[in-house]
């Protein structure tokens, strides 16, 4: 084999080597896809539910008005299509994450309200809330899993050459907003000051 | 069942010595009477000597093995009773004896031996031996532990080992699979091929030990919260179990522990019983404890939902099953024989015809046959050829699918 024959060689070896790395990151830009469909589901599944526990809250919390109304308002921004490019996607799961907060407190501060303790359609409510963020939290974990491997096969060398000519883009991941991390303030989830 | 048993010390160490005579005695035998009946001849009665003596060596050689398993089975079946002793919320089921109740029990709400079938923790296999059998409730959690020998068609051994199913409050759709971690290469080929997928998840710790398959990547994350992953890493650290594989599948969670075996090591019967019975006791009372640990450490006993998703349950198929212990014919070294020595005798076969055949065409080109022999060579050597060929690609066909089924239960899960 002379030079030609060696040079060849490389030549081939590159070229397959970039397509089995082109390969994999469409791969794993449709698991993405994927896990986000699986996101998608569960969270409709949660917007759905808001109304039902807002409507029987409602009845009784008269002082959670402002509560209310804002997780309304963040269900609704929620639930406006938008498109799915990483910026998008990152400040769609900005909005959710503050709509789970938001539903979170709400649900702390029935705790106040002896009446809604006992109020079966809110018990089952709260019940299928729970389940439906235990699925929304595994959709989650399926979805951040995805985009870790698809951000290091783009970030990885040759991948952001490959990435760019495949028009392939790092996507964000699905994380707790920033207040979830702090330890929580029962004053604050129960909409008090000291 | 087996009815209270407080352990005798003088009594089993009176059997093993006992046992220990008995197979000294038979090896003794089969050593001495080899040489002797072969040196023994001349006459007709003497021939007929010497053949005892070659007889007798080999029902001592045969004899020794035996006897040292019959008291490794008596041991056992002793301290499991011993260790259970007192335990209402546990049953001890020597399916050596008692067919029935082992196939009862086998066969319950808690466990279903065709429930492993395409779990991806053991083999593609035909039918069950049952040697002993633990059953009961782990906190209201039915439960069954066997210790198994499962059997493909062909009568091999497919799994060597103890299974454990516990019957959940909580039942979980689809199919996840943790099993050990084998390194890159080796997860790729445990589960090539197979219809469940890698499932990546956060915990370095547990992808360090363990390895997840399932096929439904949102509902295994249900299943191994980052609090599971937790629990499966302080189960492993207390099964002390390197084989020690999961699944949880529909109403149960699967366990295999590979190779684990509740008999005492054999060499044991040479020691006296003093020096070494407190330890296999603890082990036993151990194993007798570990599915209230599994409960326990797994937090099994969580109340389903009031209204979480009305669970089908699916239809596990049937399997047979025996007593006592595998045939001594069925172990992974015979198969390897019986299934790898067929195809390498077609291997070695069309080599050495396709490779004669060949020789004799291009002797035949270089060369030439003389014009009355010229069809008939040729005939043959088409014919060696032919044969070859099949015989070549037969053998390769049939090693190849062995090694494709050797020890790859993840690969039983075929793509639909």
């Amino acid at each position: 084999m002379g030079i030609a024959g060696g040079i060849s060689f490389v030549v081939v070896a590159i070229l397959a080597g970039a397509y089995f790395w082109y390969a994999t990151l469409i791969a794993r830009r449709n698991k993405v896809n994927e896990a986000m469909s699986s996101v998608d589901v569960h969270l409709n599944q949660r917007h759905d539910l808001i109304p039902n526990i807002v409507g029987l809250a409602g009845r009784f919390m008269e002082h959670e008005r402002g509560l209310l109304a804002e997780v309304t308002r963040l269900r609704e921004e929620a639930r406006r299509p938008t498109g799915s490019t990483p910026a998008e996607t990152g400040k769609r799961f900005e909005v959710e994450g503050q709509l789970g907060q938001r539903v979170g407190q709400l649900l702390v501060s029935m705790e106040a309200y002896p009446q809604l303790k006992s109020d079966r359609p809110l018990l089952e409510a709260q019940q299928t809330w729970t389940e439906t963020e235990a699925q929304i939290t595994a959709a989650r974990r399926f979805y951040n899993a995805a985009v870790n491997q698809l951000n290091n096969a783009i970030q990885i060398f040759p991948g952001p050459i490959i990435a760019a000519i495949a028009g392939v883009q790092a996507m964000p991941l699905f994380e707790a907003p920033a207040a979830a991390r702090l330890a929580p303030n029962v004053d604050d989830l129960l909409g008090r000051r000291p | 069942m087996t009815a209270d048993a407080p352990v005798e010390t003088t009594f089993l160490e009176r059997r093993r010595r006992l046992a220990l005579r008995g197979a000294a005695s038979a090896l003794f035998v089969g050593i001495v009477s080899f040489p002797l009946g072969t040196a023994i001849g001349g006459s007709e009665t003497a021939d007929t000597i010497g053949g005892a003596f070659v007889f007798a060596g080999i029902i001592g050689v045969v004899a020794a093995p035996w006897i040292v398993r019959a008291w490794q089975g008596f041991m056992r079946r002793r301290m499991i009773a011993a260790a259970v002793a007192g335990r209402p919320d546990i049953r001890h089921i020597d399916g050596e004896h008692d067919r029935r109740a082992s196939e009862a029990a086998l066969s319950s709400a808690a466990f279903s031996l065709g429930a492993f079938h395409d779990s991806g923790l053991v083999e593609a296999f035909q039918a069950g031996t049952v040697q002993h059998v633990l059953t009961g409730h782990a906190r209201d959690v039915p439960f069954a532990i066997a210790e198994v020998a499962l059997l493909d068609a062909k009568g091999y051994r497919m799994f060597g080992g103890v299974l454990a199913s516990f019957r959940l409050a909580r039942p979980r759709p689809g199919l996840t699979i943790v099993t050990r971690d084998h390194g890159v290469l080796g997860n790729l080929l445990a589960s090539a091929g197979s219809r469940v997928e890698r499932l990546p998840l956060e915990d370095t710790d547990f992808e360090g030990v363990f390895e997840v398959y399932g096929d439904d990547p949102v509902g295994a994350r249900v299943v191994l919260t980052t609090t599971m992953l937790e629990r499966l890493k302080a189960l492993d650290e207390r099964a002390h179990a390197r084989g020690f594989a999961c699944a949880f599948r529909g109403e149960h969670l699967l366990i295999a522990f590979s190779g684990m075996s509740w008999r005492c090591p054999a060499w044991r019967i040479v020691r006296p019983i003093d020096a070494w019975l407190h330890d296999y006791a603890e082990w036993l009372a151990g194993l007798v404890e570990l599915p209230q640990d599994i409960v326990r450490t797994l937090n099994l006993a969580a109340p389903a939902a009031d209204d979480a998703p009305r669970y089908v349950p699916e239809v596990v198929p049937a399997v047979a099953i025996d007593s006592g212990p595998a045939d001594v014919f069925s172990s992974g070294l015979w198969r390897l024989v019986g299934e790898g020595g067929m195809s390498l005798v077609y291997v070695a076969s069309g080599t050495i015809f396709g490779g004669v055949a060949l020789i004799g065409g291009w002797y035949g080109v270089t060369e030439g046959y003389s014009t009355n022999l010229f069809w008939y060579f040729w005939g043959l050597i088409a014919a060696g050829v032919v044969y070859g060929v099949y015989a070549l690609a037969l053998g390769l066909r049939q090693l190849a699918h062995l090694a494709w089924r050797w020890n790859a239960p993840l690969r039983t899960l075929n793509r639909p």
